[in-house]
């Protein structure tokens, strides 16, 4: 039976046999154990109002196994509770900051609140869904910090220990004050125009309160000016300096020209002042930066949570304390790091090891160190357990880490952006140049009307539309993307994107779901299938590998099976009935009587396997376990073939008939199976030699290389941190249809940024001889620089409407 | 019309407490997350357990 049906916990599309349960009286239909428990935790709860308050699907919950439980255990012990938190605000109580990763949107935040609430001895939560963080506050005398940890666990939700580096609090500094410029802008331009409604319509120079509105007008642009623009002006200045033309040099120009000439004519009479345009020209820049600040905020969150893995204990070699917090190190302590875990804080090497520092340099194969070499926080110990003396503290040094995050993220200025730059400035100094010459004419001409026509000409041609015309388009573009669950951590990707004409998808994770499924059973005479398949589910229930959740679909009685035991690598064993039943391996699962039966030796493709079940070491069935296909594979290469006109190729490892079949099934070509990491980065380049730029999606450890030769890459939800670090965008929700809505909101960037290049400059250029001309009343001008604006933003935020 | 010579700084004065209060607000976090409270509101926060919503489906409506 394969039939599709979407999860009602993770909300995962899935084919195959659901797994039922009925929670009073409503039937619910789950893709693994994970998700049932989970969902039953919820249901038990009274917390099922989060199913209809979520917007976004969530990640599939891990069934928690007892060995991942006693690692919890470690968290009881006061001596590290206390390292880890600090004092609560109730003297005797003690409060900490955790990082929870799994967090897809706000409802998890509630559902998070609600569930540890109700944990006796917690008196304070408070969940940030923005920054993935919470602070709890318990008492350490009802329960302990393995039990807050161990309740979010039970829902699917990670969480580690985190005190926030330096950097993080410089970066939300950053954020608040940029909120409120925009917001005093906001203000200013509201207020400015009030004032200015009646200047423009009713009330004539000289007039009782004309005076006196424009001074108001006067008085409440100063703080705009000076405190909203500001950032223009420091750049304008840094880029003049470095004789640089990028686009603040004409917004702090047009900013001058427009308040100055605003203020000569208020002190020296004249018919109309720009403090409106003024404050409403900076709002609206403001917003189009603040827009595509939190967008960065969030990757740099996003990726922050891929990088947080450092342990949060290390065994010190020195001193008095046997296992120290990582938070705690001091420079000067010596340390243990075991192969595979991160290195908490920069120090030098005491022993010869080696460590990936992907994270770190993008450079994923494994470097050396001898001892005395420096070794960065955040690099992983690859082989030898590294013995370290620390240099410098945690704190300190995961700064580091951030800011190299942050600034990946924050790549100053977008390619995008820069070209604005270029065509802004190119315009800018033609039309000054323009403008000098016909102001020399003028005063020639009729030296009276000079300054007006001067005037009028410069606030027409001010570039505000084209300044505004790229960043607006990118900023709506990307919080639309965001929104659908594609997050892009570096915004170079999307003026790349329009030009991709290759997709190269990677197998296992990617086109498949990456976890297995029962293709086939075949079983003794001494046995019916349907028994054969529910003693397996009973005893893979028991198992936290990957092929276990194969048989997480079947309905069984709760205690089937006695005794059970996990061996891992091989199997599991149990008692049913008085017989000892084993599960996995051939060679686990059968003893050397009962060997295999003669016509179970055939081949297999490699994407299968084969699990046996044998009862006191003698055959009984075998199960044919497959990767699926993800259902939305075919579409996606489908659409992105005859829509986007690219071309779909396969790149992996495997070298089965099976990655043959999916290649030829989903039209890809070419298919190249069989592939290292290197063969698979030697490929892509030469794709893209022939064919043009290459788009990665992929998922795995070793795509890491691979993502970082395309020119654009993308990884799945569920890729390995290394991958997401490494990854221009992220896909935040599990299907691949992320990829489709990614390359058609890129289009829609480019277009609306050209048409919205093209109003700037055709307005300018229509506008301008009438100006010269002298035609153009100041008041006519400021309306059409405002109007400008105005279009060009309300094009760009169709973008943000865009639903597919 | 000669109100407004009171009105209008009147007016003047309010736009300065409301920026001051905005500044109070930014400063103390208020708007660092604005996802979780935007969908606060939606949830039942104490109810031990909302009451069964009969013919409904208990999601996606």
């Amino acid at each position: 039976m394969s039939t599709d049906y979407i999860c009602d916990h993770c909300g995962a599309r899935s084919n195959g046999q659901p797994i039922t349960q009925d929670f009073d009286g409503q039937s619910r239909q789950f893709c693994c154990q994970g998700c049932q428990t989970v969902a039953g935790i919820i249901h038990a709860g009274g917390l099922d109002a989060f199913y209809r308050f979520r917007d976004q699907p969530l990640n599939r919950p891990d069934t928690l196994s007892a060995a991942e439980r006693d690692s919890y255990a470690l968290y009881r012990d006061p001596a590290i509770q206390s390292q880890l938190s600090h004092a609560g605000e109730r003297p005797g109580s003690l409060e900490i900051e955790l990082l929870i990763r799994g967090i897809t949107c706000a409802a998890c935040t509630w559902l998070i609140e609600q569930h540890l609430k109700r944990l006796p001895g917690i008196e304070e939560v408070w969940v940030n869904g923005t920054t993935h963080r919470a602070m709890v506050q318990w008492d350490p005398e009802t329960c302990t910090l393995a039990d807050i940890l161990l309740r979010l666990r039970e829902l699917g939700y990670e969480a580690l220990p985190y005190s926030p580096a330096e950097a993080e609090k410089h970066l939300s500094e950053t954020r608040r004050t940029q909120l409120f410029r925009m917001g005093l802008a906001g203000i200013g331009a509201m207020q400015n125009m009030m004032l200015a409604v009646p200047t423009y319509f009713s009330l004539k120079p000289g007039e009782d309160f004309f005076e006196l509105l424009r001074w108001l007008g006067f008085l409440i642009t100063i703080p705009v000016l000076l405190y909203s623009a500001r950032p223009f002006f420091d750049n304008a200045f840094r880029d003049i300096r470095t004789r640089q033309l990028t686009m603040d040099v004409p917004v702090a120009l047009a900013l001058s020209l427009a308040f100055g000439a605003s203020t000569w004519i208020l002190i020296n009479g004249g018919t109309h002042t720009y403090f409106d345009s003024v404050c409403m020209f900076t709002f609206f820049i403001l917003v189009s930066k603040s827009i595509e600040q939190s967008i960065q905020h969030r990757a740099v969150v996003t990726l922050n949570e891929s990088a947080h893995q450092a342990p949060a204990f290390v065994e010190c070699l020195t001193g008095e304390l046997k296992w120290k917090a990582a938070a705690q190190l001091q420079p000067g302590d010596k340390i243990r790091i075991p192969a595979g875990a991160a290195v908490p804080a920069d120090g030098r090497a005491l022993n010869a090891s080696q460590i990936d520092e992907a994270m770190m340099t993008g450079e994923f194969m494994p470097r050396d160190v001898q001892p005395g070499d420096e070794v960065l926080a955040g690099s992983l110990v690859c082989h030898t357990a590294l013995e370290l003396e620390v240099c410098r503290s945690p704190d300190d040094s995961q700064m580091a880490v951030l800011e190299h995050l942050a600034s990946r993220a924050q790549s100053s200025k977008s390619r995008l952006v820069r070209m604005a730059d270029r065509i802004a400035s190119l315009f800018v100094a033609r039309i000054l140049l323009l403008i000098a010459v016909v102001g020399g004419f003028w005063i020639w001409y009729d030296a009276s009307r000079a300054f007006e026509v001067v005037l009028a000409m410069l606030v027409i041609t001010c570039p505000c539309a084209l300044s505004l015309s790229i960043p607006a388009a990118q900023s709506a573009g990307l919080s639309a993307l965001r929104r659908a669950g594609v997050l892009v951590t570096r915004p170079d990707a999307l003026e790349v994107l329009p030009r991709v004409r290759v997709t190269a998808f990677d197998k296992t994770g990617t086109l498949t779901l990456g976890r297995f499924q029962r293709t086939g059973v075949r079983v003794s005479p001494d046995i019916t299938e349907e028994e054969a398949l529910k003693i397996a589910a009973a005893m893979e229930r028991f198992s936290t590998h990957p092929i276990a959740r194969a048989f997480g679909d079947i309905q069984l009685e709760s205690s089937l099976v006695q005794g059970v035991e996990v061996v891992p690598a091989r199997g599991v064993s149990a008692l049913h009935e008085g017989h000892i039943y084993r599960i996995g391996t051939p060679e686990f699962a059968l003893d050397s009587t009962g060997a295999l039966p003669t016509t179970e030796n055939h081949s297999l493709t490699a994407s299968q396997l084969e699990v046996v079940l044998g009862r006191d070491g003698r055959w009984l069935a075998t199960f044919t376990l497959q990767d699926s296909l993800r259902p939305e594979a075919a579409e996606v290469v489908a659409r992105l073939q005859e829509h986007d006109q690219m071309q779909c190729a396969l790149l992996t490892g495997d070298n089965s008939q099976a990655a043959r079949q999916i290649g030829q099934a989903l039209g890809l070509s070419p298919v190249l199976t069989g592939l290292s990491p290197e063969e698979k980065v030697n490929q892509l380049q030469a794709l893209g030699k022939t064919h043009g730029p290459v788009m990665m999606v992929g998922d795995g450890l070793n795509d890491a290389p691979v993502m970082a030769a395309a020119d654009v890459s993308v990884a799945m939800n569920e890729a390995s941190d290394l991958a997401k670090v490494s990854a221009d965008v992220l896909l935040l929700t599990p299907s691949l249809m992320g990829v489709i809505r990614l390359t058609s909101v890129a289009r829609k960037i480019r277009r609306i940024a050209r048409q919205n290049i093209g109003w700037a400059i055709g307005y300018n250029l229509v506008a301008l001889p009438f100006a010269a001309s002298g035609w153009v009343t100041p008041w006519i001008a400021a309306l059409g620089m405002s109007v400008s604006s105005l279009v060009v933003v309300l094009n760009a935020s169709r973008l943000a409407r865009t639903q597919e | 019309m000669e109100v407004l010579y009171l009105l209008i700084p009147v007016s003047v004065v309010l736009v300065t407490v409301g920026i001051l209060v905005f500044r109070w607000a930014v400063r103390s976090g208020q708007y660092d997350d604005l996802d979780t409270e935007a969908h606060s509101i939606l949830f039942d926060d104490d109810g031990p357990k909302p009451p069964a919503e009969p013919g409904k489906s208990p999601r996606h409506d």
